[in-house]
């Protein structure tokens, strides 16, 4: 994972002079390190390998059936249904990211701009709703979107609409809520890079002639792609598993993976089936993941 | 890194060390005292345990200690309890009956006699959860399916108040009318009315989804928590939905102008007791189990919940005498076939998700 990191490429420092450690200096952080290995090996990696054996076990009334062996899983999770939900997810999430980038571009462009408590306070604006519970997050959106909230009642009594506008119980309510939710994911790490960038580079290609968009697609862009993808990579990832906003904002009607491995798992306790579900969507967004990461470095070493 | 960072470092260390030492100790301690584990849900189960006293009035009465478990739905409760049946740390599971009976099919269940529960001697015969003769398990309370609607909205659109499951029907609702989705205990008996209505029934359900289907673009959400619903009315959004007859009562208390309407059939949906398999401790789990059972405590759930109490010996006053329905009429609440629908439910939520929620 460690190439998700935004990388000091954008940064131009100098790598730093290596020095012999004090032994305290390489036992403490592993020490440190120790028990969140004994966590995750506990509590993650056992309960992973533990879905991963009962994904291939049948269910039935009397539970997991661990005598035998099966793919019937995974062939469920091929009828056209769950692919739909999968693609969904996918589309959504990815959506998301885009809308995020997109969105976070000029506040960071911004932010970078002010002074440094400023740029603080402002970071912090927007980190904020991280720090708000989900659900609290999501029925404060209610107020806003539902069909008698604020925006739908101030447009009809304005006469900009004669009927409310559909904002929630759908794919709108959904990309609302989670553009909001996961924002900083792209924003800090794009504000990190474009606080990198040498602004006489900016200036000197518009003394060159250079347009505004020209100096972003030829400078701006190249330099912070790296921070910009580790961001979307990690806002795409958080809203693949997003459960809360979608259950609340989406209503029944939209399904996502983790709303539906929601109903699989705790209420027809099929566990089997929603393990296969977890291993798919596990396998998806890392596959997803990857091929994003490979690009950014296929566009790293061929503009290198 | 500073040895000022570093000795700081440690500390923190040493502070985060401490606690997940006393966090492993604390329970360890607890256990040595005499304390039934009750493993059921966070709402009105732990307003009554925590807040309102009857722990310790438990405790007085039996000399036990009890501690809640709790959990958000019905779904969550037997999860947690099937996923611990290899080695309960839970004595008692309560959760709503069609929920309750996957565990009692996975076998977590334990069979309870009226010598250890002296209580079930006086529950009404349709309480008791039978399997090969043996009691598994009880209904220890019940509420009924409900319309709930806002009068005052009928009034101002010169709408008839509902009287029955036809009236969901009524092409005036639309966008306005809540229903659960079939995964859920209320929109599960919906769907059976429907499927009984078109001339089916558990073992002829298309009727039941043709009539949702036609119904789903009437809908204004497919529902699931008693929260929810009540956002729905308070702003107005809904005008009439489905679920609880007690949740009704309870939005009332609330101060949400809600009505309750009884359709006919009126359906039982009972909340089921039972001891787990291997408890921890199974006397006292059986003690507990007793103690839920009696007139006292089930005749405080009916009047300060609305639930329809399963102990012949339980009698109402006030508000739950007017709304609650009296013995007489208990015999007449329709109750499904559980076991029948057990097999058949994953089926029905995944033809549900498929061809009904994405209607609009």
């Amino acid at each position: 994972m460690a190439s998700i990191i935004p990388s000091d490429d954008g940064h131009g420092g100098a790598a730093p002079v290596r020095r012999r450690a004090a032994p305290g200096l390489i036992w403490f952080p592993l020490a440190c390190v120790l028990p969140l290995v004994v966590l995750m090996l506990g509590f993650f990696l056992w309960p992973l390998l533990g879905a991963i054996v009962n994904s291939f076990h049948p269910y039935g009334l009397a539970g997991i059936d661990s005598a035998h062996w099966t793919l019937v899983n995974y062939r469920t999770l091929l009828d056209s249904f769950y692919l739909g939900v999968l693609w969904r997810t996918v589309r959504i999430s990815f959506l998301i990211s885009l809308i995020t980038a997109v969105l976070a571009y000029p506040v960071a462009w911004y932010a970078t701009r002010l002074r440094p408590t400023a740029q603080a306070y402002l970071l912090i604006l927007y980190v904020s709703p991280w720090l708000v519970n989900v659900a609290v997050k999501a029925f404060g959106w209610t107020v806003l979107l539902s069909p008698r909230g604020l925006i739908n009642r101030s447009l009809m009594s304005l006469g900009l609409v004669d009927s409310p506008l559909p904002l929630m119980f759908n794919e709108t309510g959904v990309v609302i809520g989670l553009v909001h939710a996961h924002f900083m994911f792209v924003l800090l790490p794009l504000w990190a890079a474009l606080g990198g960038i040498d602004r006489n580079l900016l200036w000197a290609a518009s003394g060159l002639g250079a347009t505004g968009p020209a100096v972003f697609r030829s400078i701006v862009l190249p330099l912070t792609l790296p921070a910009l993808l580790a961001g979307m990579i990690i806002n795409f990832t958080i809203n693949m598993a997003a459960f809360a906003t979608p259950a609340l904002l989406g209503g029944s009607r939209v399904q996502v993976v983790s709303t539906l491995a929601y109903r699989i798992n705790l209420i027809d306790l099929n566990w089997p089936l929603g393990a296969a579900m977890a291993l798919v969507l596990l396998a998806v967004t890392l596959a997803l993941v990857l091929a994003a990461q490979r690009l950014g470095t296929a566009r790293r070493e061929a503009s290198a | 890194m500073t040895g000022r960072h570093s000795r700081k470092m440690s500390r923190l260390l040493a502070a985060l060390l401490g606690c997940v030492a006393a966090a492993l100790v604390a329970p360890a301690a607890e256990a040595a005292g005499k304390t039934v584990y009750f493993l059921s849900w966070g709402g009105t189960i732990q307003t009554m345990l925590e807040k309102e006293g009857w722990a310790d009035e438990f405790k007085k009465d039996t000399g036990y200690e009890v501690t809640l478990v709790p959990k958000a739905t019905s779904a969550e409760i037997i999860a947690t309890a099937i996923a611990q049946k290899d080695k309960p740390q839970v004595d008692v599971v309560m959760c709503d009956h069609p929920a309750w009976v996957q565990g009692l099919h996975q076998g977590i269940f334990a069979a309870v006699d009226q010598e250890s529960v002296p209580n079930l001697a006086d529950l009404y015969p349709i309480a008791l959860i039978k399997e090969d003769g043996k009691t598994m398990g009880v209904y220890a309370y019940g509420d009924v399916v409900g319309i709930l609607y806002q009068p005052e909205i009928f009034k101002k659109n010169k709408w008839a108040p509902p009287t029955g499951w036809k009236d969901l029907m009524r092409p005036e609702f639309k966008g306005k009318l809540i229903i659960p989705p079939v995964s859920n205990t209320f929109g599960l008996y919906t769907l059976i009315e429907f499927a009984k209505m078109g001339g089916g029934g558990i073992d002829n359900i298309d009727p039941g989804f043709a009539e949702l289907k036609a119904l789903a673009p009437n809908v204004l959400d497919w529902t699931t928590t008693f929260a929810k619903i009540g956002e729905f009315f308070e702003s107005g959004a809904a005008a009439i939905a489905v679920f609880s007859a007690g949740t009704g009562l309870e939005f009332k208390k609330r101060g949400i102008p809600v009505a309750v309407a009884m359709p006919d059939p009126a359906y039982l949906s009972p909340t089921s007791i039972g001891v787990m398999k291997n408890a921890p401790d199974p006397e006292g789990a059986r003690v507990f189990m007793n103690w839920l059972l009696s007139p006292k405590v089930l005749a405080y759930r009916a009047n300060r919940f609305g639930q329809i109490a399963m102990n012949k010996k339980v009698e109402l006053t006030g508000e739950a005498a007017e709304l609650l329905p009296p013995a007489s009429e208990m015999a007449k609440l329709a109750v499904i076939d559980y076991d029948a629908v057990l097999a058949l439910r994953p089926a029905w939520n995944e033809r549900f998700e498929k061809d009904v929620a994405p209607v609009k």
